[in-house]
């Protein structure tokens, strides 16, 4: 084991519908790239395309995935018994396939649906953590439903 | 340095000692965990957001 581990590199998009492949490590995405939403949220998806060093292959990534206010406090949502937070956690895990040169990038993805949000209108942020890397997108909730993810 | 064979047990077979150093480097590796997945996070039916954080994972809002 290295005393340094090379850093995991991933972005974060947010997109209308993911879907990750474990076959292939590949990421589909529909709509990807929208910043302002309606309120509440229609349903849209956070996609992370992860590269995984190859000499941190066979390593399990622990991912977890958050919706959080414009401050970075988490966003609590009514549940049975108490509000909870918009979140979660996962692990990747990518292997060396038969053929890929020594010292190649893996890939690897994960992808988060997320159903309609009741969110007041502000600045929200989804942020992503891999391993040690972190990564956030912020997006805007204006005051109407305006159906599906705009652009302006 | 102290000799490299001090790594190994006593009793450890030499073929599979010879074995291990004759190994190419960037063996094919099979992971215990995926390297991709997909969640859905979405609400039951009725006014609560019901277990969102586990029992939710990939499961339908509504059936």
């Amino acid at each position: 084991m290295p005393l340094v581990h090379p850093k995991i590199g991933f972005k974060l998009i947010l997109c209308d519908a993911a879907q990750a492949d474990p076959t292939t490590g590949k990421l589909h995405m529909l709509g990807a790239g929208w910043t302002v939403v309606g309120t509440p949220t229609p349903p849209h998806a956070v996609a992370l395309m992860v590269q995984v060093p190859w000499d941190r292959a066979n390593e399990r990534l622990p991912v977890r995935v958050e919706l959080l206010t414009g401050d970075g406090h988490p966003v609590l949502l009514p549940g049975p018994t108490a509000p909870q937070p918009v979140l979660q956690e996962a692990e990747l895990e990518v292997g060396r396939p038969v053929g890929v040169a020594k010292g190649s990038t893996l890939a690897a993805a994960f992808a988060l649906n997320i159903g309609p949000l009741p969110l007041p209108v502000g600045r929200y942020e989804w942020r992503a953590k891999v391993a040690e890397d972190e990564h956030s997108e912020f997006f805007q909730v204006m005051g109407q439903a305006s159906g599906l993810p705009v652009s302006l | 340095m102290a000799d490299d064979d001090d790594f190994y047990e006593d009793d450890e077979p030499i073929e599979k000692i010879k074995a291990l150093r004759a190994r190419p480097y960037g063996l094919v590796t099979a992971p215990s965990a995926p390297r991709a997945v997909t969640f859905n996070l979405f609400p039951m039916c009725g006014e609560d957001w019901r277990s969102l954080r586990s029992s939710s994972q990939g499961e339908p809002a509504c059936r």
